[in-house]
């Protein structure tokens, strides 16, 4: 408990850095995911594709391989960059897909049948998107979306191991120095995780109840 | 028959679905103010052919004419013949973020550029009409399938449509609100609207069409009067049909 | 993969050609930035073939096949222990005593909001320092992914329950079944019918998981990557990571399309 209170200050930087690695690659990752997702609606099939293929196969790579790649990698290929923006990197590229899926699954739970309602009503494509398509799928996808923003803050941890002193990585260098206070270090390190986790956790549910549109 | 123009004219059309042949070689016109009911078993292409009028579903081959215009493939001239033709789905599909009103005032003024205070006093008209006014603040899933189905009725009609297509407005209703719905429809063939009509109510076809389509198989089978079909179809397809619904 | 059916109608002949011109224009910041970095890459060598020629190498090839082992090997072990300990919870989450339930539920919350590799560490250095007991990097890795994905399972599993009408239950009752019986003849059978796509899609994510095994030293396919980048010489990083990224892909493809025709057929 002692190693805990006398490094407090450590775990504070810590934990502020895993907030901001979470925003700074949440934000860029969401912006990302919604241009793929737009890709996925759109009508050239060539857009659709490289929606496909990317999410296909960024999905599908683990968490921990594309750090490696981007912090371990992308330095050998002369790319000069702080563990900090590679880690941002890498969380993004693999994020960025999970993201678009999350936007898609709000635009796709909006019924068929409402899009072509505003078709035959005479609705120009741009009037659809904004009208029908923008303002529901945006609602239904939220739920999804602070799902996938845990899933991003949990994987902020795998940055820990390659250098970034964020939470985990804090708790790795904590626990070097300190090797009699193991478990008191790690249930702390945990504590902190489910400050961020739990409550979004909640509040995905609520908005799911609350927010979302069923046709 | 009135002999000037017809309002829609479908000449020579297929439709392939992937290997399905849907739609056979069909030919139909339809006068304005005429009202066409088209009959069929489950599966012979009504759907199919009620959708390709206003291009919900695209034509492998043949002409769509519409008041004298073709259908274009292009989607800003389709949207503004899609804006005078009505249609009504058999799921209502109303816009569900939307309340009752904004629903039916939606497209006159994002399509025909009106000014929403007009547009609001003629929704409200269109609404008392088809019986739903007092829902007009509600959301759709507060109202009841009739209530849906009447303001997707009155949606349609807030565009002042030259053809209502119909494609099975009744079929996802429970049975004491079909009545509703086309008592509805019956006021409006009294009004000189040119309308298609698919459906599987006969009491309604042989009181309100002005002429039958009997589909089977992707092909007009049979044209007729109302009066002959029931009475004295032509054709067997039609015979075995009316035997199994009547 | 995600699907590419088309949201909006197909245009027509001269809305495509604005939407190809559109793409072309659109792309061509991107088109530049890719030629520039293959360019910087083709001045390191990377496009040399002698530099991808190292992926057949028959030492590498098979220390590439034992890393995938390993990789498989946690993996069908993590869900065959998922699969029960999910489904124990699962049960706790429906029992009617109400201790349980609570007790469960709290444990699953808990759990889940934690990052997996936070839990892999708290066995392989929590189980030595309270018990004294070692623990190897299989069983470590084991545990702590197991800790998190029963979680995970006992959500579709208790969905699956959710998902089956009442009045089986009912009947079974009535007919003398006792309750462990119920479950056993009754319920599990429609449950596991019922939840074996999402089971199957869960093994993708278990997959990916096992890959955090390299953090604690486990050798699963990622580690054996590095050690071999190590090995060889940074040059070789590329061939090798896109060998690795290649073979994961795969997997989890592979394992996808199972889920979704096992989807297919139960529906
Ligand atoms: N998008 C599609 N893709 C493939 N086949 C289709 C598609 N839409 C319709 N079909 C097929 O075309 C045929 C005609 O369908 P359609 O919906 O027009 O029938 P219908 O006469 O309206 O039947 P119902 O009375 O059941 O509504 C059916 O066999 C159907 O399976
Ligand atoms: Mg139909």
């Amino acid at each position: 408990m002692n190693a805990v209170i006398e490094n407090f200050d450590v775990f504070i930087a810590a934990f502020g850095k895993t907030v901001l690695l979470t925003i700074i690659s949440g934000v860029i990752s969401i912006v990302f995911g919604l241009i793929l997702a737009s890709f996925s609606i759109s009508p050239s099939k060539f857009l659709r594709v490289v929606n496909a293929v990317y999410v296909g196969l960024m999905r599908n790579i683990p968490a921990a391989a594309h750090l490696f790649f981007t912090i371990f990698v992308l330095p050998l290929l002369g790319v000069k960059l702080s563990f900090f923006a590679l880690a941002c990197i890498g969380i993004t590229v693999y994020f960025s897909a999970y993201f678009s899926d999350a936007f898609r699954s709000g635009i796709n739970s909006i019924g068929r049948g409402q899009l072509e309602a505003a078709q035959a009503l005479g609705l120009k494509k741009s009037k659809i998107l904004r009208q029908i398509v923008f303002p529901q799928g945006i609602r239904n996808s939220v739920p999804p979306l602070i799902n996938t923003m845990i899933a991003l803050i949990k994987v902020t941890a795998i940055a820990g191991v390659f250098g970034v002193t964020e939470l985990f990585g804090g708790m790795l260098q904590l626990i070097n120095t300190n090797d009699s206070a193991v478990i008191a270090l790690m249930v702390f390190t945990a504590l902190l995780y489910s400050i961020l986790t739990i409550p979004a956790g909640y509040i995905a549910g609520i908005v799911e109840r609350k927010v979302v549109f069923t046709t | 028959m009135p002999a000037n123009e017809p309002m829609i004219s479908i000449q020579g059309v297929e439709k392939w679905f992937g290997q399905f042949h849907a739609l056979k070689n069909v030919n139909l016109d339809v006068s304005p103010g005429e009202v066409v009911v088209i009959l069929g078993p489950s599966g012979s292409g009504k759907s199919t052919l009620c959708r390709t009028i206003n291009r919900l579903e695209s034509t492998s081959e043949g002409r769509i004419i519409i008041d004298g215009k073709e259908l274009p493939s292009e989607s800003k001239p389709l949207a503004q013949l899609r804006a005078e033709v009505g249609m009504v789905f058999q799921q209502f599909n109303l816009f569900s973020h939307m309340t009752v009103l904004e629903n039916v005032m939606l497209a006159p003024v994002q399509v025909l550029g009106q000014k929403p205070a007009e547009v609001r006093e003629r929704a409200l008209q269109l609404l008392e009409r088809v019986g739903v006014e007092h829902q007009a603040n509600k959301r759709p899933s507060a109202l009841s399938g009739g209530q849906q189905q009447r303001v997707a009725i009155a949606r349609a009609l807030a565009m002042k449509p030259k053809v209502m297509l119909f494609d099975e407005p009744t079929s996802a209703l429970d049975p004491e609100m079909i009545k509703e719905v086309l008592d509805v429809i019956v006021e409006l063939t009294g009004e000189g609207m040119t309308m298609v009509v698919v459906t599987h109510e006969m009491g309604f076809a042989q009181t309100a069409a002005d002429r039958i389509i009997f589909m089977a198989d992707g092909e007009i089978v049979e044209e007729n009067t109302p009066a002959e079909f029931f009475s004295s179809p032509k054709t067997a397809r039609a015979q075995d049909f009316l035997s199994k619904v009547l | 993969m995600a699907t590419t059916a088309s949201f909006f109608e197909t245009p027509g002949p001269i809305e495509r050609r604005r939407i190809r011109l559109g793409i072309l224009g659109g792309s061509i910041p991107i088109v530049l930035l890719l030629a520039l970095a293959a360019f910087s890459l083709h001045e390191q060598g990377l496009f040399n073939p002698e530099r991808w020629e190292v992926l057949t190498t028959p030492d590498l090839l098979v220390a590439l096949g034992k890393g995938l082992w390993a990789t498989i090997k946690v993996a069908i072990v993590s869900v065959l222990l998922s699969l029960v300990v999910g489904l124990l919870l699962a049960l706790g989450r429906l029992s009617h005593r109400k201790w349980l339930n609570t007790l469960c539920r709290i444990w699953i919350e808990a759990l889940r909001g934690l990052p997996e590799l936070l839990l892999v560490f708290f066995i392989y250095l929590g189980i030595p320092t309270v018990t004294g007991w070692s623990i190897n990097t299989f069983w470590a890795l084991v545990v702590g992914l197991v800790l998190y994905e029963s979680t995970a399972m006992s959500e579709v599993f208790r969905s699956g329950f959710m998902a089956l009408p009442r009045g089986q239950t009912e009947a079974a009752h009535a007919l003398g079944l006792r309750t462990v019986k119920t479950l056993r003849f009754i319920q599990l059978p429609q449950v596991v019918k019922l939840v074996l796509p999402s089971l199957v899609s869960e093994m993708v994510r278990v997959t990916k998981a096992s890959s955090l095994g390299f953090v604690i030293g486990y050798t699963d396919l990622l580690l054996t990557g590095e050690h071999a980048i190590e090995f060889l010489g940074g040059e070789y990083a590329v061939p090798i990571f896109a060998a690795i990224a290649l073979i994961y892909v795969v997997i989890c493809l592979l394992l996808g399309k199972i889920s979704s025709l096992l989807s297919q057929r139960v529906s």
